[in-house]
């Protein structure tokens, strides 16, 4: 059911954030950017965790904002066959595609945040950090069809169905991505001593 | 090659385990966001034109199929030739039409064409 702008409690209650995606984003059709403001909150984080494996992580904020405003301008675009995080998340797999053929051409122009890089803030052990620098240059050696697909599905945890109109894919191709992504991983982690 | 099956269980265990941490967030992005929003409309949407979808040439099959079979109907009773009761009266007519002028033909007639000749 629908809520008028104008009845709608502040962003800030618990029950907007209870709120239907859908109703989100009609009421932000309607103009109400607070509405916006929870979509956001919901799911920047995935987004950002998307972003970090396929884009230059020192652009990272620049191209989260970047995604979110693609979502804001093409909502009236936005057809209601597909979920809000769907499409939100095609949004991201294009702008880091964009991204991918700028950095080929060069440094884009859109660095200006912060350029902090990650911190281990519960000074793991030195295996820990080990496996992590394995995992990242082991999905950095991947093409970025495969590193997606890996994303998306083993750490995302989203299903392959999803994955498949996030990417505009068949189901088949996913299971197809999916099984030699996981091998050139495995290949490579082999490669560095790791046994699973 | 068929693929495996869907789930890789220790693969993906040890990818969620060490999957390097994001970046901490940065607490003026949110609001740097919604001030882009305010100054940033949304795309207008084009009103859909209404195209009519391209008809199949195949639907010109039966009117065509009709049109000739009228036309067939039609020059058959234009261009038939005549029954026979018809053709019998014809050639009575024509008989009797002809008969006595070809029964009159003399040699008078052949004399006279004669003359014509040589007065010329």
């Amino acid at each position: 059911m629908p809520y008028p702008v104008g009845v709608v409690p502040n962003v800030s209650t618990d029950e907007s954030f209870n709120l239907d995606d859908d109703v989100l984003v009609q009421r932000c059709l309607q103009g109400d950017s607070q509405s916006f403001r929870l979509l956001y909150r919901r799911h920047q984080h995935r987004v950002k965790a998307i972003l970090y494996q396929l884009c230059d992580p020192t652009a990272l904020d620049d191209l989260v904002q970047e995604v979110f405003l693609r979502a804001w301008r093409g909502l009236p675009k936005f057809r209601r066959s597909a979920k809000f995080s769907t499409w939100l998340y095609r949004i991201t797999w294009n702008l880091a595609s964009d991204q991918r053929q700028a950095a080929a051409r060069g440094r884009s122009q859109l660095q200006t945040l912060s350029k902090q890089a990650p911190t281990y803030q519960d000074a793991p052990d030195v295996m820990h950090l080990h496996y992590q620098d394995l995992v990242h240059r082991g999905l950095a050696q991947l093409s970025a069809e495969h590193r997606m697909i890996l994303v998306l599905h083993d750490l995302e945890d989203l299903p392959q169905k999803e994955v498949a109109e996030i990417l505009s894919i068949p189901v088949g191709t996913v299971k197809s991505r999916l099984f030699h992504a996981r091998a050139a991983m495995r290949e490579f982690l082999h490669h560095q001593g790791v046994q699973l | 090659m068929k693929p495996a099956p869907d789930d890789d269980p220790r693969l993906s265990e040890f990818l969620r385990q060490y999957r390097p941490p994001l970046p901490p967030e940065s607490p003026e992005l949110e609001e740097e966001l919604m001030a882009a929003i305010a100054a940033t409309p949304h795309e207008m949407q084009m009103p859909k034109l209404r195209i009519m979808p391209r008809r199949s040439p195949l639907w010109l099959i039966p009117p065509v199929v009709a049109a000739g079979l009228v036309g067939t109907v039609i020059s058959a009773r234009l261009f038939a030739p005549p029954s026979n009761p018809e053709f019998a009266n014809l050639e009575t007519f024509i008989e009797d039409s002809y008969a006595p002028v070809s029964e009159q033909s003399t040699d008078d007639d052949l004399f006279w064409l004669e003359e014509v000749a040589w007065n010329d």
